[in-house]
């Protein structure tokens, strides 16, 4: 089984794109600004949710290629010059066995001279898009910078030098190709060093080289000679929770050097119990020196306005001039944009929706009683009591009543989660909104499965049309999620896997909210609380990373987590429809009472299955 | 002027339904564009993403494996629309072995039938000019508003006798008729001939080379640029991309050996040719009209991927030229004179020394091998093997 965990779209990665196909399709987020500020950043979220793209939109070639109206006002903003350092194979934690049979001290020797040799070809390689001239039809012209050829054969061959290297001209492409080689070299080494006799591994010249040393001489002899004294240069590392300890450690160490040239922007998932040393590190940083930019959206509304941009931004590209969401997929059944006060008159949807409620489910009546309302009357209620009384609880009504109605079945009985009847429930635009997430990779990925189903049918598309999407989506999430490990921990005697434990939580969040007593809060979050074991809470974790579970974080707490205990989680709303629920926040409670809800957590740690 | 044009050969379509032996193309008519896999659907979004043109669209044979009537007839179909996106006047193409269906297996004594029987009419849709095909194995059309002459021959012509189907063929009588056909005619810019057998050996990837065009040798020195104009020879069905001069003089013809557009290389060489096509512009002001001059693109077909600009390594570059012929020692001399220890962008060069682009890439691999060991140059080179930069 995977530690880590994929999503359901691999196939739309940013990872493969050039910088200028990124900028193509780009919508800025809300929060860009705030990581494209000139201080240090983090960048965090679980896969899927852009953080390459955004990193990679920093880029000098990205910001010159990007077409839209914003994009010249973060032109002007922006002032550094970004270079973008994907996690490589060579130094990522998955490639210890490649050089294993090498002492821990070589291993590391090695991997180090990989990270460095990596991180100067990145900057190298930005330095020769500076000083190259725009390509295509653009007029524009960002961060290029003109260098002589006498200062570029100065600069590189002063560098050369330093970081022994030979290249075939003293041209930074020359540099360039040599550090390629050099890449090629640190491998021989490393299977020369794993045949040497212990104790007599003799370590090139270059291997002590420190990255953040080299890179800050290239910058500052580049800058020298394109006239730019004082200049900024963001070093922006993806998928830094591949990269060892400690070279997360390095980057830490850096975030508080002397070399106060360089940003540091870093993207991370939201897990890894290894951030204990980066959570302490960042909380001490000057609020001015630092900024956290979250990837994900808590609470749904805050990622609609992103959502629905990508959204017709997709469908525009795949020609589909589109002026609202709802044109493609209608409103959604109990969030209707357009409600009225004859909805709540005698002939209106949600009079006969509450009717019918208080008719046939007694906690409801009992709740309602409370309320003081009269429903024969709703239509004269003020509108604050109307929004306070009504409307807060309507949504949770129609689908409670929904499903009961669907439970009522002899069929249905026994089923536990949705059926496409159900899931059907669940279409129109802020219902799918909320279901993306605000999660580009999904919401590209629904988008265009919209637009296939589009081609053979007219706007806006049916429920059941939708519906079948989505539980492809939810079918697939939940593919990839049974291949994920949460550790030893066994349920029923069977060892637990990432999906077992979210059908846990989801199953017992459906059950409350369709057949125990109704509540206006109901059970959709979750604490984990300090009865829960090592394994499972490590699982929580993956979930988190992999985007099944998503992180509430209190005011003001840090978004990076290197222990869940204490934190207040959330399912992702992609799985709402299968486990019928509501997609709001909800009230929470312990992991061990979702758990042992159907039995008793064991001495030994076990989960029961709830079902 | 210029003068464009796209070439693509040996599409070998087939049908899975009805095939089981190994997969001789990507291009399987079984399949739906959106299938994915397919180079031809890909190559039209290429197309119409690029925005690719060109005057005259050129297929050097074997639309079908073995000649299987219906992969014939839509790999034809499929022709004709890619000849539509590029906004060419004309598809010309040319039969290959695999077109006759020289064994018999789909006809009754009839090889050429299925081709006879295509709409729109193969191998040009003029009618008189078919007729001159598949009468005299060859025509030779002159279009009125380009300088450019355009011969097309069968060299399949005698596919269906025995043992003829392994090789290609251009007969004393054929070629006879081909010198009276072009005796007394003007003289053109350019002429372009276009076979589907090899004219001259070609055995790069050490197989050896049994099959090329008998009569290929009487054929090249017919093609007398003084009297007629510089030629450029298209051909395909080795699958393996290279361009050469034939051999002879300083002005014998330029010959385009074309990669297949879908065939799957066989395993054993399948990282020395790739799936290519070519837009080849033909500069008619650049040289002394004695030599054919131009240009070409590459792109590489690479499943998922689509087409992208080749790779050297699968076969041609993504980019070259051909034409300029010259004393390579005594060129590098003059490049190596302007050459100093300051690093120059090879663009420097090339406008004190515009031919360089002219020349085909391997004599291009000889000027950079001239430049570094006799004149002690640092040459930086690209992805394709084309210089940079260069100093001492």
């Amino acid at each position: 089984m995977n530690a880590e965990a994929p999503t359901v779209f691999e196939s739309f990665n940013a990872r493969s794109l050039e910088p200028e196909q990124v900028a193509k399709t780009f919508v800025a987020p809300s929060f860009f600004s705030k990581l494209a500020s000139r201080c240090h950043s983090t960048l965090i979220g679980p896969r899927g949710s852009g953080k390459t793209s955004l990193l990679k939109m920093l880029q000098p070639h990205a910001l010159e290629s990007w077409q839209s109206a914003e994009a010249d006002s973060f032109r002007a903003s922006i002032d550094f010059t970004g270079v973008f350092i994907q996690t490589d194979i060579s130094w990522n934690r998955q490639t210890i066995a490649l050089v294993d049979g090498l002492p821990e001290n070589a291993i590391r020797a090695f991997r180090t001279a990989a990270f460095t040799t990596q991180v100067l070809h990145s900057l190298i390689e930005t330095l020769c898009w500076r000083i190259g001239k725009p390509t295509g039809d653009t007029t524009i012209k960002f961060r290029r910078a003109a260098v002589s050829m006498i200062d570029q054969k100065r600069v590189v061959v002063a560098l050369s030098e330093t970081w022994g290297l030979s290249p075939a001209t003293d041209t930074f492409t020359g540099l360039k190709h040599a550090l390629a080689g050099r890449i090629v070299e640190i491998w021989q080494a490393a299977q020369n060093a794993a045949i040497s006799p212990r104790g007599a591994i003799n370590f090139p010249s270059w291997v002590g080289l420190d990255f953040l040393s080299c890179a800050n001489q290239a910058v500052e002899m580049f800058d020298d000679a394109a006239g730019e004294n004082g200049a900024k240069w963001a070093l922006l590392f993806d998928e830094l929770e591949l990269a060892p300890q400690w070279i997360m450690d390095g980057l830490l160490t850096a975030l508080r050097s002397t070399y106060s040239r360089f940003l540091f922007k870093l993207a991370l998932s939201p897990f890894d119990e290894g951030f204990k040393q980066a959570v302490d590190a960042l909380s001490a940083m000057p609020l001015q020196d630092y900024n956290e930019v979250l990837l994900w959206n808590a609470k749904k509304e805050t990622g609609r306005e992103f959502s629905r941009k990508l959204f017709l931004r997709v469908f525009e590209d795949q020609n589909h001039q589109l002026t609202s969401f709802a044109e493609m997929v209608g409103f959604s059944a109990v969030e209707n944009d357009e409600e009225s006060l004859s909805d709540y008159g005698k002939s209106g949807q949600r009079y006969r929706v509450l009717k019918k409620a208080l008719s046939a489910d007694l906690s409801f009546a009992k709740y309602w009683k409370g309320t003081g309302v009269d429903i024969e009357h709703m239509d004269i209620l003020s509108e604050e009591v109307r929004a306070a009384k009504i409307r807060k609880i309507y949504p949770l009504v129609y689908l409670r009543t929904q499903f009961r109605a669907d439970a009522a079945s002899k069929r249905a009985e026994r089923q536990i989660r949705s059926s496409r009847k159900s899931i059907k429930m669940y279409h129109g635009s802020s219902d799918l909104l909320d279901i993306s997430e605000g999660n580009p990779r999904w919401i590209v990925g629904i988008a265009k499965m919209l637009i296939d189903e589009a081609r053979a049918s007219s706007f806006p598309l049916k429920p059941y049309q939708q519906a079948a999407i989505i539980e492809g989506t939810i079918h697939r999430f939940r593919a990839r999620m049974k291949t994920i490990s949460v550790g030893p921990s066994r349920i029923q005697g069977k060892l637990a896997n990432l999906l077992a434990l979210v059908d846990s939580i989801g199953d017992f969040f459906g059950k409350a909210f369709v057949e125990r007593d109704f509540k206006s809060q109901p059970y959709l979050c979750f604490t984990v609380d300090s009865h829960i074991s090592d394994d499972l809470a490590k699982g929580i974790g993956r979930a988190v990373n992999a985007g099944a579970i998503v992180y509430v974080p209190e005011k003001d707490a840090h978004a990076l987590l290197h222990n869940v205990r204490g934190k207040k989680f959330r399912l992702s709303y992609l799985l709402a429809p299968y486990f019928r629920l509501p997609l709001r926040l909800g009230e929470s409670i312990s992991l061990t009472r979702i758990l042992t809800d159907g039995g008793e957590l064991s001495h030994t740690g076990e989960l029961p299955l709830l079902h | 002027m210029k003068v464009r044009i796209f070439v693509m050969s040996d599409l070998h379509a087939f049908d899975s339904m009805f095939s089981k032996k190994r997969k001789p193309s990507w291009f399987d008519i079984a399949k739906t564009d959106a299938d994915g896999d397919n180079p031809i659907a890909d190559l039209k979004t290429l197309i119409a993403e690029k925005g690719i043109s060109a005057d005259y669209l050129f297929f050097c044979g074997d639309l079908a494996d073995q000649a299987y009537p219906s992969a014939t007839e839509r790999a034809w179909r499929e022709m004709h629309q890619i000849n539509g996106l590029l906004g060419s006047k004309a598809l010309i193409a040319t039969a290959g072995n695999h077109d006759l269906d020289s064994r018999h297996i789909h006809n009754d004594h009839d090889a050429k039938g299925c081709l006879l029987g295509l709409k729109p009419s193969f191998p040009l849709t003029d009618e008189h000019d078919c007729n001159h095909y598949w009468t005299h194995h060859f025509v030779v059309v002159e279009p009125i508003d380009i300088p450019v002459r355009i011969i097309t021959i069968n060299s399949s012509a005698y596919h269906g006798e025995k043992k003829e189907h392994e090789r290609g063929r251009i007969s004393k009588r054929t070629l006879d008729r081909f010198k009276a056909v072009l005796k007394g005619r003007t003289r053109k810019s350019a002429n372009i001939v276009m076979v589907h057998h090899h004219p001259q050996k070609l055995s790069e990837l050490k197989r050896g080379d049994y099959d090329d065009m008998i009569g290929g040798y009487d054929f090249l020195q017919a093609l007398d640029p003084i009297e007629y104009g510089p030629w450029l020879v298209l051909h395909g069905h080795k699958h393996f991309p290279k361009i050469t001069y034939a051999q002879g003089g300083g002005t014998s013809p330029v010959i385009f050996s074309a990669g297949s557009c879908a065939a799957i290389p066989d395993p054993d060489v399948q990282d020395q040719v790739g799936v290519q096509v070519y837009l080849i512009t033909l500069d008619l002001k650049a040289g002394d009209n004695s030599n054919c001059y131009g240009k070409f693109e590459t792109w590489d077909w690479a499943g998922a991927r689509g087409w992208n600009l080749s790779q050297k390594r699968t076969g041609l570059p993504s980019s070259g030229g051909f034409g300029h012929r010259s004393d390579i020692g005594l060129l590098a001399a003059g490049i190596a004179r302007k050459v100093t220890a300051v690093p120059q962008h090879w663009d420097d060069i090339v406008r004190h020394h515009p031919k360089v682009l002219y020349m085909i890439p391997s004599d291009l691999d000889s000027l950079i091998q001239c430049l570094r060991t006799k004149h002690k140059c640092r040459l930086e080179l690209n992805g394709d093997g084309k210089p940079v930069y260069v100093q001492l």
